[in-house]
């Protein structure tokens, strides 16, 4: 079901999220086998991740639920509906 | 019925640590069936016990997402193992308790392994391992550091204890609201159907109804539980109207709220998060500037093992089996009265010869797997895939698939074994199918003689022609996979997790290696000496019974000289169709350096070509053969480590300016092969079956085409079938073969036009 963008403006794909940037995810996208993979990996909703490290291009670096690194593809982070929680440029 | 036990768990957290720790060396590497899924199983001896250990693949979860969740959750389901054995990274416990928590949901009797304490500790996290267990229902939690064997004996001790009194976990969390009442209602369902329940635990199936779990539809459909089926579609749309959320997001919600829980309540970390050593090392090798140059790096030290470093031992099996061995047995052979028989050829020329082919792979493949297990326990490989994925992506390949078409430079079979470190089965097939258009070191030999016969000291382009080719070939057919037979399946969608970097522990580093490249001697083994063995027995019978005897008729007069005379009209449009060529391309089946022998034997006469060491020998110089083998293997085992330091100024050489010597132990002793004579005839006769000199430079160009792109060889193709299955390699043998055929023909009829 579409979000409604109104009571989260800053609601963005996690594909656009800055390295650095602590995030919470608001709603997954995508078809079935796809949707079932993010919640498999620990992105469901709700979920909190930091970017390690996104360079605009290729995969990105998550730190999903604090500790595993994962490495997630940029088709996948499309699918991802995330809102900023806090920002440590460092 | 045998105890089992199966170890489950996520990519990279230790579990082969674990599994080879339990089953020491009573191992055994094979395929699920009709998969091309690593399957390892061991032993286990526990007091009197004989316990079945097995190696579940690596699963982040266990939904119908991939043909390794799907494996390791049928074997769950369908072979009730007696114990599943958790493996759990410890560092990153949330995300792992996803599996422990789908394990439990299975209502199978699971001990978790919480492993990795070490690193955990190292970032500060404690974890409280026996409130863990009470709150998921008084499941054994046991710690471990598999690397380092610790924690391994109350790990047995819970297995004992599992496999002797079996406890059925109950479900330690309910779903709640509208979702936990229409999983209630599908539960008592299935409860009522006699033949379901006792299939599936009724509450297992009644969610993965909820979450429209594909793999469990289809089943449930194959058996006609179509009112079931309905009802489940029914409660669906039921909890979606009530919520406004489908049941597939709410189980994973509320099965990630009771994770998070869990989480909170056992694992206490530090106040301020620690920037790890890994996250140090990430930060120059995952970089977006450095991350390219530094995995180029790694690849070129992967590609000088695998084809330098290796290559000292090689020619010592080489020269081993084929010199040393092949004249004992010729000795043997005559010694007892056998000697020049057909009996005797066949034990040399075709058995001795068949082993040989397979075991000068041996050395190749360990120092691969050696490699690969390095790679794949230190962590980095997860990093390489991450840094090539962006450049893999846009041919339709993963990241991971960089790797094997490296290593294919220096021998196709490697690297279709290294195509194991793909997780997903279609991508495995097309980097496997692409590799054997890397043009591997048997190739060369080839393009060098016919390079050199026709165009002289121009022979560097052709050679470095035919490099280039193999690489756009392989370019081109991903694309066009890409647009038909992969059309509309996009390459695996990239996720890996990135684990800790770790020191990998030789121990594992050998099991690892030793069970694969057993597995290859066992499965290709077979195949190459059979193959070997059949061809010896075409070129020893004569085609006509007035042309010579029984293993003793010229090449042109045997079934093979027959076989070889009929294909040759096939290679007329591409400017080679002489029997010669053909037989020659025929015999490169079994491998490709052969096409320079057999041409040898063919063109410049079969007395020269002979063994040398064979007929003289006498069992006098036995003893002097086995001290020169003895000898032989310490000098190549010195050649070895010579390789391996001269990785070094290769690589510092390659950077223009710098010049560092390299090492060496024994000084120059290059072989050098006189093929003059060779040369001479080769070029006469490619002249006149083009039609002229011009046409016949032309012809050869067409047929090192045909070289480099036809099926790389019998070994290839026996890994091929071993990895990929029998469908694979005929598509792979009558793709390269008709492949290179066009192209060869292409390559002539165009070039005749500008000559």
């Amino acid at each position: 079901m579409p979000i409604e963008t109104d009571l989260y403006p800053q609601a963005m794909p996690l594909s656009l999220a800055a390295s650095g940037q602590t995030v919470t995810i608001l709603q997954v996208n995508g078809v079935g086998s796809v949707r079932q993979r993010l919640f498999d990996l620990g992105l469901n909703r709700g979920a909190v991740v930091r970017v390690v490290q996104n360079d605009m291009s290729g995969p990105m670096i998550l730190a999903v639920k604090e500790d595993g690194r994962l490495a997630l593809g940029r088709g996948m982070a499309h699918h991802l509906l995330v809102m900023a929680v806090a920002a440590d440029n460092g | 019925m045998p105890i089992t036990v199966a170890l489950a768990g996520n990519p990279n957290v230790g579990k082969s640590s674990i599994f080879n720790a339990l089953t020491g060396s009573h191992q055994h590497v094979g395929n699920w069936p009709g998969k091309t899924v690593e399957k390892k199983e061991g032993r286990l001896r526990l007091n009197d016990r004989d316990i079945l250990v097995v190696d579940l693949p690596g699963t982040y979860s266990l939904t119908a997402y991939s043909i390794e969740e799907i494996i390791a959750r049928d074997y769950i389901l369908n072979e009730h193992p007696t114990a599943v054995v958790a493996v759990i990274d410890a560092s990153n416990l949330e995300r792992n308790l996803y599996l422990v928590a789908q394990l439990v949901e299975m209502q199978v009797p699971v001990i978790i392994a919480l492993n990795m304490v070490d690193i955990a500790a190292s970032r500060g996290l404690k974890i409280n391992g026996k409130r863990l267990s009470e709150l998921l229902g008084g499941v054994p939690v046991v710690e471990t550091v598999g690397n380092r064997s610790l924690g391994l004996d109350r790990l047995k001790e819970a297995i004992r204890q599992a496999t002797d009194h079996p406890v059925q976990p109950s479900l330690p969390y309910r779903f709640r609201g509208v979702l936990g009442a229409e999983m209630d209602a599908l539960e008592a369902q299935i409860r009522a159907d006699k033949q379901l329940s006792g299939e599936y635990r009724p509450r297992w199936l009644a969610m993965k109804l909820l979450e429209a779990d594909s793999a469990v539809l289809s089943v449930l459909e194959l058996q006609g539980a179509t009112e079931l089926l309905e009802a489940a579609r029914r409660a669906r749309e039921r909890v979606e109207a009530a919520t406004g959320e489908d049941a597939e997001t709410l189980i994973a919600d509320q099965r990630y709220t009771f994770i998070g829980d869990l989480a909170d309540a056992v694992l206490a970390r530090p106040s301020q998060a620690v920037v790890t050593t890994s996250d140090k090392i990430d930060r120059v090798v995952t970089h977006r500037v450095w991350g390219l140059p530094i995995f180029l790096l790694a690849m070129w030290v992967v590609f000088q093992i695998t084809a330098n470093v290796s290559a000292p031992l090689l020619d010592w099996v080489d020269g081993f089996v084929n010199e040393t061995l092949y004249g004992w047995a010729t000795a043997l052979l005559t010694a007892v009265g056998l000697g020049e028989t057909w009996l005797a050829a066949l034990v040399t020329d075709g058995v001795i010869v068949g082993v040989g082919g397979v075991l000068v792979f041996v050395p190749v493949l360990i120092f691969l797997y050696m490699a690969l297990a390095v790679l794949e326990d230190s962590g980095y490989m997860a990093r390489g895939a991450f840094v090539m994925d962006r450049v893999m992506r846009w041919m339709g390949l993963h990241g991971k698939s960089f790797l094997p078409m490296i290593v294919g430079f220096g021998c196709t079979v490697p690297a279709v074994y290294a195509t194991r470190t793909l997780e997903n089965e279609r991508d495995r097939k097309l980097t496997g199918f692409l590799a054997t258009f890397m043009s591997c070191g048997a190739r060369l030999p080839v393009y060098v003689l016919v390079g050199t016969a026709f165009f002289g000291a121009a022979s560097g382009n052709l050679v470095f022609a035919m490099y280039l080719l193999g690489i756009v070939v392989a370019l081109a057919t991903a694309f066009a996979f890409k647009r038909t037979v992969y059309k509309g399946k996009p390459p695996t969608p990239f996720v890996m997790e990135l684990p800790p970097y770790r020191i990998p522990r030789p121990r594992d580093v050998w099991r690892s290696t030793w069970a694969r490249t057993r597995s290859f001697l066992v499965k290709a083994g077979t195949i190459i000496f059979t193959v070997s063995v059949v061809l010896w027995l075409l070129m020893a019978i004569p085609a006509s019974p007035g042309k010579g005897s029984f293993n003793d008729v010229a090449p042109e007069d045997s079934v093979f000289g027959l076989i070889s005379g009929a294909a040759a009209p096939v290679f007329q449009p591409a400017g080679f169709g002489n029997w010669q060529a053909a037989g020659s391309l025929i015999t490169g089946f079994l491998a490709k350096e052969v096409v320079v022998a057999t041409m040898n034997q063919i063109y410049v006469g079969a007395e020269e070509a002979t063994e040398e060491g064979g007929e003289a020998e006498s069992a006098a110089s036995f003893v002097d053969d086995a001290i020169g083998s003895v000898v032989g293997f310490v000098r190549a085992l010195a050649l070895t480590v010579q390789e391996a330091i001269n990785i070094v100024p290769r690589t510092v050489n390659l950077i223009p300016g710098l010049e560092v010597p390299e090492v060496s132990f024994f000084g120059e002793a290059e072989e050098e092969e006189s093929l003059t004579a060779l040369q001479t005839a080769l070029v006469a006769s490619f002249n006149a079956t083009a039609g002229s000199a011009q046409a016949g430079k032309v012809a050869a160009v067409a047929f090192t085409v045909f070289v480099l792109l036809y099926v790389p060889c019998m070994s290839a193709t026996a890994a091929m079938r071993h990895e990929f299955g029998s469908r694979w390699m005929w598509a792979q043998v009558g793709f390269t073969l008709s492949l290179a055929w066009l192209a060869a023909v292409l390559v002539f009829q165009v070039g005749r036009l500008f000559v």
